[in-house]
């Protein structure tokens, strides 16, 4: 096991797959701990992009390939900010206390959440991207930054595993 | 170049412009299993009138009451149909009546699940027949646009398309609900997106230019066209959405609209009678809202399984095997009932008591892809199935 997991053709594996709806909506979840119910608000972004839980077609399921579910990423923005920005009922996430209880420093939490989200340190062009957002974006903080993590989980980045 | 958002939608829309014209496809699905028998009315047949003694629909010359429409001296419209005699007269409706599946299943969730995928469960093709047939062009013939599901999820028959949208409403699409940060992400998306891989990098740009094509859509009101008024409720909301959409010229290739509902065994006239109005008034106003649009428009309307040849005892029907599908379009040979007709007498019924299947209703569907949507890999598209075209186009 410990071969296998160390070998660099392993590390070099990270990243070729496309997440599927259901690996990105979870991962999701639990990227940022929220606390879901479950409920239809949520199932209904799986539905819109084609992977319903429990509809696993007969007779060889959901295709492996990413070719099919490459048409799917305007759902996951939408599902991404509609998260971040507790906008799915039944589902929620507290970014601040995530924060707090993980040392983000709390004037500029993004390049925290940055790396929390994607699992590694940041590419400059992501940290530029969330940046720029974040300059140009007129919101409150508080939404500014809720948006900036839905962003994140948006971004290229986060659709690869 | 550099890679801001505007530069990336005109490489999009140029692609586009280079494209040849296909026509847009509509596929209605009538979920439940449509009666193709109280829809399109065999009124020569005597054995219909022993058949269905109080569902049956009346021959169109009998003097009085609700009466079928004649069509062609054998098969007559279903009054609550009327509105679509007008897209017979104006031979831009075909019908194909007895079409249906091979298979024998009377399931409703197996049977629409083997529609929609085209194939049988031997074959262990998996993903919509739509699906396949976009897998089958070229990656760069692909646009943002081209294949959207009217509805809150993708159906089966574009599940594993390469570009494919669920979508219920216009509104729906938008980067969060500050109006005022949108542009902030889109920018975001779009710097992030232009350095993502090829796959990524092509899906996030048209991505992003579906919803700049939405958001214009949105800024202008739309009053359909021609006077046509739509039947209230989502099918008469989606056809209109799915007309809007070829208008605009966003490049939609396929959409799906499902009318629900017909699963009609008990009381069927009761459960029925205002969905065959809203299917016609639906398809009668489309084609007005299209007006010129509708040269390069084909929708094909299709059902599970039709139901048995006699009525129950709870003025219903059960679950039975053929039923018709209606085909219209500029290009449509129409004004024609195309049947390989099967009869209704005994000895001509499928056990126990059902319309044969005597046209597939892949070699339709096929055919429609063939003559107006380009598609050369038909064995790819309904894998096993040997096509047979019938004759719905010149």
């Amino acid at each position: 096991m410990r071969t296998v997991l160390t070998c660099e053709e392993f590390k070099a594996s990270k990243g070729q797959k496309l997440k599927r709806p259901f690996r990105f909506v979870v991962s999701a979840l639990r990227a940022l701990g929220a606390d879901t119910n479950a409920s239809p608000a949520l199932l209904r972004y799986l539905g819109a992009m084609g992977q319903s839980p429990f509809q696993h077609p007969t007779p060889d399921g959901y295709p492996d390939e990413s070719m099919p579910w490459l048409g799917t990423m305007l759902w996951r923005w939408n599902f991404a900010l509609a998260l971040t920005t507790n906008n799915i009922g039944g589902t929620s996430v507290d970014l601040q206390r995530l924060g707090k209880a993980m040392g983000a420093p709390q004037d500029d939490p993004a390049p925290f959440f940055l790396r929390l989200v994607l699992g590694r340190e940041a590419l400059p062009i992501e940290k530029e991207a969330v940046a720029e957002y974040l300059k140009a974006s007129p919101l409150d903080p508080y939404l500014k930054r809720s948006e900036a993590v839905g962003l994140m989980l948006a971004s290229p980045g986060f659709q690869r595993c | 170049m550099i890679l801001t958002r505007r530069n990336l939608l005109r490489v999009v829309f140029d692609v586009n412009a280079v494209r040849t014209p296909k026509d847009t496809l509509v596929c209605v699905f009538l979920r439940g299993g449509a009666d193709g028998l109280n829809l399109v009315v065999p009124f020569e047949e005597k054995a219909y009138y022993k058949l269905r003694p109080s569902l049956g629909i009346a021959r169109p010359d009998q003097t009085s009451g609700d009466k079928g429409i004649n069509l062609d001296g054998k098969f007559a419209l279903n009054p609550k149909l009327a509105p679509m005699k007008e897209l017979w007269d104006e031979k831009c409706l075909a019908i194909i009546h007895a079409a249906g599946s091979e298979d024998q299943t009377r399931s409703h969730f197996e049977a629409q699940d083997l529609m929609e995928r085209a194939s049988s469960l031997e074959t262990g093709v998996s993903g919509g027949w739509l699906a396949r047939h976009f897998q089958c062009q070229p990656a760069e013939d692909r646009t943002p646009l081209m294949a959207v599901g009217m509805g809150p999820s993708l159906p089966e028959t574009l599940r594993g398309a390469p570009v494919a949208m669920a979508l219920e409403s216009f509104d729906e699409f938008h980067l969060g609900r500050n109006a005022g940060s949108q542009a902030a992400l889109a920018a975001a998306l779009d710097r992030l997106y232009g350095h993502a891989d090829p796959d990524l990098a092509r899906s996030g740009r048209q991505s992003l230019s579906v919803l700049d094509t939405l958001d214009k859509m949105r800024l202008q009101p739309y009053v359909p066209a021609g006077g046509a008024k739509y039947p209230e409720g989502e099918y008469g909301q989606n056809l209109l959405a799915v007309a809007r959409l070829i208008k605009a010229g966003v490049g939609l290739e396929a959409a799906t609209v499902d009318l629900n509902g017909w699963d009609s065994h008990f009381g069927q006239a009761v459960l029925i009678d205002g969905l065959q109005e809203q299917l016609a008034q639906g398809l009668a106003a489309f084609r007005k809202d299209l007006g010129a649009h509708l040269a390069h428009t084909t929708v094909v309307v299709m059902t599970e399984f039709g139901r048995r040849a006699y009525e129950n005892t709870a003025f219903g029907t059960d679950h039975g095997r053929a039923s018709c599908m209606f085909v219209m379009g500029g290009a449509v040979k129409g004004g024609r009932v195309i049947a390989d007709w099967p009869g209704l007498e005994e000895g001509q019924l499928e056990e126990p008591g059902d319309l044969k299947v005597t046209t597939d209703y892949r070699d339709v569907l096929a055919e429609i892809l063939a003559k107006r949507s380009g598609q050369s890999k038909l064995d790819k598209v309904f894998p096993g199935h040997e096509v047979k075209f019938r004759g719905v186009f010149a």
